[in-house]
């Protein structure tokens, strides 16, 4: 039903910080993903590429533990996540798993600052202004620091979503087509930036997108293919 | 950051529907709080006047004016009743003490009262200056009387007819002031006591007896009057014997101040329970509309617990967060009720006269109130609760693939 294939450009030898063996989902009885064996090494970046509805995102849900696949493991840092609880899992996604999700839910309660602050606070981690300070300044987003998350243009908002997901320094950093809304210059801006920082922090990032303009900066790409 | 940070955050972001839940819980706080108030403050001063007095002699008529105005010393007198009567039942066997009062004037709204020295003794009341009186038209006044007619050891002063101290000026008879009660924060603060003999030589003797010199001595024994006498018991047996053969042998009335007080309440308590009710239903009405403005609230907010899922938020804190929210609205409303209540109360009591004779005042913490900010802790519990429940079933999968 679904076909998938990985690319591997080079060899790679680093340690995994994501393992996928055996995967399948099935929303109402029919198969969205079929992964039998995958691996994303520590500081490589990986392309899910694939049309609309071929389960990108469906994967990344998986791959961050919000979602239970219907059969197989999934492994991020060396844990099994699907023999963690609840409540364990949501702590230990906070720690080691950044996330930009495809629409950005900034919390829009918040100013931008806090919203990285909130980020820290509930993963555990002790607040560390400097550390937000820092990111915001990488990102471009100082002079929004007490700004509402409402407010925020479409480009300043997906740069506070990347913020967010790397200030916990996670191993890996999932975006979801973080590039889908933004024109051709963006884009550039955007990739740019998700990259640095996932070099800054040595995480490993994973993007889902179907914009083949990004494609040539990527070690692997993993192509799901469109279901009939 | 924290949840306390992001409950007030949350409600900052509606800021308007947050402030107006906020004001109609204060209010149906206030409203219960300036009951609870003015019904504790009105009992005890009650009871506080009426300590010690188990019954009242005084003119037939009404038994709730009798105790009124001889114990309180709000209403009108009933009449007169015989001093020789009075003092026949003063010396039965049943009876501990009796002191007699003679009411008829008044000094700028407050009364001159002819008694004897065991009537402010029975009230514990001590000397701040000067002494007791002793001669007729001499006088020792209350605290309340000293701070608001700034008469003072010394000062001369006229009585005017009438208990409220407005009708004719006895310009002829000049009352003196020997000595300031302390406060006693009962009745005496607001009287002015006299020798029985000084009300009699205003009232009694005419214009002839002027004339024979006969001021100082009053009426002659047999025709003189008091206006009422108060009776500590001897055993409790005298409260179902004396009351009944006073009323049935004699012309006098005798009236249970505990009784009547408890008549009073029994009225006052009526309307004190609908006003009651009046701010439950404020308060009931301010729950409702809390909850309503959280449970809309949650349906913009389905994304945002998503996010703070994925950030590592467990259920359980985003659970105590949502129900943190309602608490820190419920009680932030109920402290402001409180001391809106307290305040008006306080006001009152500075600026209302009847208010002020009262003793009324807002710096005081009665024990119901504890059990109001219980029950405000519960409003914003139980407003908070179902949102709270939605947040912890959100499933997030479905809400991030719901388009
Ligand atoms: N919660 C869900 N219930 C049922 N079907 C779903 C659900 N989420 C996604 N799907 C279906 O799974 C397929 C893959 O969706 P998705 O992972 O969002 O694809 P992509 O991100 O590549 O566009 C789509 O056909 C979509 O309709
Ligand atoms: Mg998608």
């Amino acid at each position: 039903m679904s076909e998938s294939s990985i690319q591997h450009r080079y060899a790679t030898s680093g340690s995994s910080v994501v393992r996928v063996e055996g995967l399948r989902h099935d929303f109402g009885g029919r198969t969205i993903l079929d992964i039998p064996n995958w691996t994303a090494h520590k500081a490589e970046h990986y392309l899910v590429l694939g049309p609309s509805g071929s389960g990108k995102t469906t994967l990344l849900n998986i791959l961050a533990g919000l979602l239970r696949p219907t059969a197989g493991t999934v492994s991020v840092s060396e844990q099994d996540i699907g023999s963690l609880g609840s409540g364990v899992m949501d702590v230990f996604r906070g720690r080691h798993i950044g996330i930009v999700f495809q629409t950005l839910h900034l919390l829009s309660a918040l100013s931008v600052a806090d919203n990285l602050h909130l980020a820290r606070y509930m993963a555990g981690l002790p607040r560390q202004d400097s550390r937000v300070r820092r990111v915001l300044d990488d990102l471009g987003l100082r002079s929004l620091t007490n700004a509402r998350a409402r407010a925020l243009s479409q480009g300043e908002a997906q740069r506070v979503a990347i913020a967010r997901a790397v200030i916990n320094e996670p191993a890996v950093i999932l975006a979801d087509e973080p590039t889908s809304a933004l024109d051709d210059a963006n884009t550039t801006q955007v990739m740019n930036l998700l990259y640095e920082q996932a070099e800054t922090c040595g995480a490993t990032l994973i993007i889902a997108t179907h914009d083949r303009r990004i494609k040539d900066r990527f070690t692997a790409v993993l192509e799901l293919g469109a279901r009939q | 950051m924290n949840l306390l940070t992001l409950s007030l955050a949350y409600l900052r972001d509606r800021a308007l529907n947050s402030a107006l839940n906020l004001v109609l819980l204060a209010l149906g706080v206030a409203t219960i709080v300036l009951l609870i108030l003015f019904a504790s403050q009105f009992e005890e001063r009650l009871t506080k006047d009426a300590r010690g007095v188990h019954l009242v002699i005084g003119a037939k008529g009404s038994p709730l004016q009798l105790v009124l105005s001889s114990i309180f010393h709000v209403d009108i007198p009933t009449g007169n009743i015989s001093l020789a009567e009075a003092t026949k039942i003063s010396k039965h066997r049943l009876v501990a003490s009796a002191i007699p009062l003679a009411l008829g004037d008044a000094y700028r709204g407050f009364r001159i009262v002819g008694t004897e020295s065991s009537y402010p003794a029975s009230y514990k009341a001590e000397l701040d200056d000067g002494r007791l009186w002793k001669k007729p038209f001499e006088t020792t006044i209350g605290a309340r009387v000293m701070k608001e007619t700034g008469l003072k050891v010394g000062d001369m002063f006229s009585g005017a007819h009438g208990i409220k101290g407005t009708g004719k000026v006895h310009e002829e008879n000049g009352y003196r002031v020997v000595g300031v009660f302390k406060r006693t924060g009962t009745v005496i603060d607001r009287l002015i006591l006299t020798t029985m003999e000084s009300v009699w030589i205003i009232h009694e003797i005419k214009e002839e007896a002027k004339a024979k010199g006969l001021m100082i001595e009053g009426p002659p024994s047999e025709e003189r009057e008091i206006t009422a006498m108060v009776i500590r018991y001897r055993s409790p047996i005298a409260a179902i014997t004396l009351p009944r053969y006073i009323n049935a042998n004699t012309g006098m009335q005798a009236a249970s101040p505990g009784y009547e007080i408890r008549r009073l309440m029994a009225l006052v308590g009526v309307g004190v329970q609908t006003l009651q009710g009046f701010g439950i239903m404020l308060i009931a009405t301010a729950a409702l509309s809390m909850f309503i403005a959280l449970y809309n609230a949650m349906q913009n907010r389905r994304y945002d617990i998503v996010i703070m899922r994925s950030l590592g938020a467990t259920r359980r804190k985003l659970f105590c967060q949502i129900l943190l929210e309602g608490l820190i609205l419920a009680c932030a409303g109920t402290v402001l009720g409180i001391v809106i209540g307290h305040a008006i109360i306080e006001l009152l009591g500075q600026l209302l006269p009847q208010a002020r004779a009262m003793g009324l005042t807002g710096v005081i913490w009665v024990r119901e109130e504890w059990y109001l900010l219980l029950l405000s802790g519960i409003v914003g519990l139980v407003s908070a609760a179902l949102p709270a429940v939605q947040a912890y079933r959100t499933d997030i999968a479905v809400t991030l693939s719901a388009r």
